[in-house]
């Protein structure tokens, strides 16, 4: 590593792809101020953007995931620069077992979307990309952020860059589902920046001085959010002090991108009038996005709520898998079917979160990343349907295997993954939740297995209507299969799903010290003795092992 | 012999160097008038200046003499308030009229929007049609009843100053008399304004029955919290306040005024006029009532959050930008009134900085619509947006920006605005007003974002638009990069009094340093 990377690492990988957009909007300013017009083929614009995200995954790939150390259980290649310190807003990120997968799957997927795109956007290709990269440094920046204030900075950035780019080059409903977007999202925002203020004034009255900061960072006197003392309700403090209602803020902001049930009514507009590669970014980066949220702030900061609430939410997540079942079997247009088998990957990944155990957080970790892999591979296949067809109805589709072999190969592997067939990548995280969902409940175990059965019958009946039933549509049959640039996208999806699958192990062993980390921070930080003892259970390390050779 | 440093440093000096100026852009103008009379009469006919465009090179000459002139004037203005704020504190006088550090900060933030406002005014090309170069005679004129108000010791001074800046802000409104509806916005002007001070005026009058003086000083010590006379006179005094800041219910004529007053004039309005009648309102508050502080909290939150609900919801509703925007700066007054309703310097100096965002975002916003002319004529309704991402870039990212600074998104002026107000208001215990404005804000994000999804999203509408002058797109580029600045650096460190803004503001608010 250079000089100027060292100890830089992270702030390189999250504002060079930003720092490449606004240069990028320069350069085409300039260039028109020069000569008149751009100048150039939109193909010099898209290489600069690919090149800028493919650097920074592979600054990624080589800086971060050979160094990291399993061993440690706090977070790793942390970065602290005094911004605010008025405000306790600091620069402090970090990385650990739980976002390290997560950064890796935001860097990766960005370069995959401007591919995926390549013959798809013309008007304002630009800003297009420039969109692209903010949203990824933005993603980026939520992922890595250590700082309260900070994460909601990024956070407000990525949902206002998702806005433009379902809004500007989306369907013909765009401008309607990007509002219903950024009404939601608005709405979630706004609940958390209410918590923040609180939290704020419970910092500066508890700790002495304003600190966003969620652990120590060098040179912060003040104590840091997960120092504080929260109290639950009925403690003789304001209602909006308590736990309860501070939690309930945070499960409105975080849940709404997190598309949990009451509170999905953005998404699946947004995913059917979205361009390809926005839809791809949503499903697999804004999901993951809220889920991530109740892993870094809302558990370790209301552990008590959280426990509090651990059965209804529970409930939601049950009924979001069963919502996504049944959306599966009632839907016509593809890409609604592929969005509610996202929400039903979802449920299973809320299950294990809010399972509050170690399996099941260790799972839920591992759905977000296996959800996000499987759908943004089911949403190319689809925009390469697309592409032939100019349809997404599931009616006008069928007997394609025989005309586009390779196609029907991959699409089979992805459903099947989806499904949780054992050494595919849903596989890992769906017989962890399950476990989970077991051990706090027999009833919740079961219900999950039969809600993911439920699933797993829609999937198959879309296989079989778009892969195998023989149609009598002429067109299916003169389909030209996957061209060498689809292939490599989904290559590059495939590796990591079948990598999850066969040997989750590495995987396992580097989110778990975060999951015992989060687990910790919840027992030490509960105030009421006697909802301590839920379940906590023997490390499932050697069976994880086991997981990973599907007999 | 008179020290002239110690001139400056009185309480006079603003009001005084605004009439002047006011005085001597008159004169240029008379002087000009005359002139083009004597050469139009040899040349031939030419009645009234400015009829054809381009025909006058008069009226071109002394738009640009009169704007000179007048940002030389705030610009004097600007470095009197400065020096004073920095320079070492003077002792308190016995005038009606003090210069002290609220005074000095409140007049800095209104002479720079000012002078803002009259940069982007140059560009205006139908001002050449109106008049005979009244525009900045007017301006300085109701700046200088202004900056009178912002230094009041003293009720009628509040009263005569506030009386001054609205009575030339209605002649402004119905300056353009072509416009439709400018006679009717002039006339509503008008008569909300007279409303208002009649209502003022009578709250000083049983003010003084009730204590027998006027001034600040007396009035502090004097007015008794049980005294129903004094709180029926503090009751209309306030209600006086919030008509001319256009709270609701006290709002109707606002919108109007804004949509049907030239583009100059409207943000003339929701910057220099409103931050005036809320920072005087202020004065009130800190020096002649402040034992009746506590007692207005409730009135305070009802004004705020009626303002609040109501105007974000209106402003959703709006087509024409100029009453958009004029519906938003009532909300965002309704978010000024918060700090009244906690209380304390950190409240006050968060007003400031509140102050201070929204006069550079609503700058921005109305100089976007200033800059984007078509043939001549404005384009003020949204729809004349429609598509324009495509030919104007640098403008429509622009003006994206101050819709977001607006709404008070993070990684801009706007959200630390909001941030350090609703803190204050957290840490006076008044979660449910933070939480009302917290949504009302989520209403505002989706009323600014109509702009840029016309801009963005919508199919161009074709017309022909002309080139922006220099001028404006400088002015502009200020714009972005305070708003972008303060929202990445709120906090810069000022090295004269190395403290850090917002301990600045706040010490400046906690008032006679």
């Amino acid at each position: 590593m250079g000089p100027y990377l060292e100890g830089h690492v992270l702030s390189w990988i999250i504002f060079l792809p930003g720092g490449t957009g606004l240069l990028l909007l320069l350069l085409g300013a300039a260039l028109r101020g020069l000569f008149g017009s751009d100048g150039l083929p939109g193909e010099v614009w898209r290489a600069i953007g690919l090149g800028a995200s493919l650097l920074t995954f592979f600054l990624a790939l080589s800086a971060l995931l050979p160094n990291f150390d399993p061993e440690i259980f706090g977070p790793q290649f942390v970065e602290y620069a005094p911004w605010l310190a008025g405000y306790g807003a600091h620069y402090f990120v970090g990385l650990d077992g739980i976002n390290l997968f997560l950064v890796m799957l935001s860097t990766s997927m960005i370069p995959i979307v401007l591919l995926v795109s390549w013959n798809h956007v013309q008007r304002s290709l630009r800003s297009f990309i420039l969109f692209l990269l903010l949203f990824e440094t933005a993603m980026l920046g939520v992922f890595l952020s250590l700082n309260l204030l900070l994460f909601h900075l990024f956070w407000q950035i990525a949902l206002v860059s998702m806005y433009f780019l379902v809004g500007i080059w989306g369907g013909r409903q765009r401008v309607s589902a990007a509002t219903r977007l950024l009404l939601h999202t608005g709405v979630g925002s706004m609940m958390m920046l209410a918590v923040i203020l609180v939290l704020y004034r419970l910092n500066v009255e508890q700790g002495g001085g304003p600190s966003m900061n969620l652990v120590a960072a060098p040179g912060v006197p003040f104590s840091n959010l997960l120092d504080l003392r929260i109290p639950v309700a009925g403690e003789g403090v304001p209602w909006w002090q308590s736990q309860t209602w501070l939690f309930i803020g945070f499960g409105v902001a975080f849940g709404i991108p997190f598309a949990l049930v009451p509170l999905h009514g953005w998404f699946f507009e947004a995913q059917a009038e979205a361009p390809a590669s926005a839809s791809i970014l949503m499903a697999s980066l804004l999901l993951p996005m809220g889920g991530y949220g109740f892993l870094r702030f809302a558990l370790p900061l209301f552990p008590d709520a959280a426990r509090e609430f651990s059965i209804p939410l529970l409930g939601l997540a049950l009924i979001g898998i069963l919502y996504g079942a049944v959306g599966i079997f009632l839907h016509l247009d593809l890409r609604k079917v592929v969005a509610h088998v996202s929400l039903a990957q979802m449920g299973f990944a809320a299950l294990g979160i809010f399972s509050m155990t170690q399996i099941g957080l260790v799972g839920g970790v591992v759905a977000l990343l296996a959800q996000a892999l499987g759908v943004a591979a089911l949403l190319i296949l689809l925009s390469a349907l697309e592409d032939r067809r100019s349809t997404r109805q599931i009616a006008d589709f069928g007997g394609i295997s025989r005309s586009m072999p390779l196609f029907s190969l991959l699409w089979t592997s992805v459903i099947l993954s989806c499904m949780g067939l054992p050494g595919l990548a849903f596989f890992v995280p769906e017989w962890l939740i399950l476990s989970a969902g077991f051990e706090r409940s027999t009833w919740v175990g079961s219900l999950a297995c039969l809600a993911g059965t439920a699933v797993a019958l829609g999937l198959y009946r879309v296989h079989r209507r778009v892969v195998l039933d023989p149609s009598s549509r002429a067109e299916n049959h003169e389909l030209n299969d996957l061209d060498r640039r689809e292939w490599a996208i989904l290559l590059a999806l495939l590796v990591p799903m079948l990598g999850i699958g066969l040997r989750p192990d590495p995987l396992l062993r580097r989110v778990e010290p975060a999951v015992l980390e989060l687990l910790r921070e919840m027992d030490e930080r509960s105030a009421v003795e006697s909802r301590r003892p839920l379940p906590l259970l023997p490390s499932p390390s050697s069976e994880s092992t086991e997981v990973g050779d599907p007999s | 012999m008179i020290d002239p440093a110690s001139l400056l440093a009185f309480g006079y000096a603003p009001s005084g160097i605004a009439s002047l100026g006011a005085i001597c852009v008159l004169v240029l103008a008379a002087a000009f008038a005359r002139m083009s009379r004597v050469l139009g009469a040899r040349a031939g006919a030419i009645p009234r200046m400015g009829k054809e465009l381009g025909a006058q090179p008069f009226a071109h000459l002394l738009r640009l003499l009169q704007a000179w002139m007048a940002a030389l004037v705030l610009a004097a203005v600007v470095l009197v308030s400065l020096s004073q704020l920095l320079g070492d504190p003077s002792p308190p006088g016995e005038s009606l009229l003090e210069f002290d550090s609220l005074a000095a900060i409140s007049v800095l933030i209104v002479s720079v929007a000012a002078l803002l406002v009259v940069g982007l005014s140059s560009g205006y090309r139908r001002l050449l049609h109106l008049g005979y170069g009244e525009f900045y005679f007017l301006i300085l004129l109701s700046l200088a009843g202004g900056f009178a108000a912002l230094g009041a010791e003293h009720l009628l001074v509040v009263f005569l100053g506030l009386e001054l800046m609205g009575l030339a802000t209605n002649v402004l409104v119905a300056l353009d008399r072509e416009k439709l509806h400018a006679d009717e916005a002039g006339l509503k002007a008008y008569f909300a304004g007279i409303l208002s001070s009649a209502i003022f005026l009578l709250g000083m009058a049983f003010l003084y029955g009730s204590t027998g003086s006027l001034a600040y000083a007396d009035l502090g010590v004097t007015v008794d919290g049980g005294d129903s006379l004094a709180l029926a006179g503090v009751a209309l005094l306030f209600a006086g306040f919030a008509m001319k800041l256009g709270l609701v219910p006290f709002h109707q004529w606002l919108p109007d005024v804004q949509q049907a007053a030239p583009t100059p004039v409207a943000v003339y309005i929701s910057t220099c006029v409103m931050t005036t009648v809320v920072l005087a309102w202020l004065r009130v508050l800190l020096y002649a009532l402040p034992q009746l502080a506590e007692l207005a909290h409730p009135f305070f939150g009802v004004l705020s959050v009626t303002s609040i609900v109501i105007a974000n919801l209106m402003a959703m509703l709006q087509n024409n930008l100029k009453r958009m925007l004029g519906w938003l700066a009532i909300a965002h007054a309704g978010t000024w009134i918060l700090a009244f309703t906690v209380t304390g310097q950190n409240a006050y100096g968060a007003l400031l900085f509140y102050l201070i965002a929204h006069a550079f975002a609503m700058l921005g916003a109305f100089g976007v619509v200033m800059t984007l002319k078509g043939g001549g004529r404005e384009l003020e309704r949204l729809e004349h947006f429609a598509g324009i991402a495509t030919s104007r870039k640098g403008l429509s990212v622009t003006m994206t920006l101050f819709m977001l600074a607006l709404a008070g998104v993070p990684g801009t002026a706007g959200f630390w605005a909001k941030w350090h107000l609703l803190s204050a208001v957290v840490a006076g215990g008044e979660l449910g007003l933070a939480v009302v404005t917290v949504l009302g804000s989520v209403v505002s994000l989706y009323t600014c974002m109509r702009v840029p999804v016309m801009m963005y999203m919508r199919e161009k509408v074709e017309y022909e638009a002309s080139e922006s002058s220099r001028n404006e797109l400088a002015i502009l580029l200020v714009c972005v990069v305070v708003v972008i600045g303060l929202g990445i650096w709120p906090d810069p460190i000022l090295p004269e009094r190395a403290m850090t803004l917002l301990d600045f503001l706040q010490a400046a608010a906690s008032g006679r340093l």
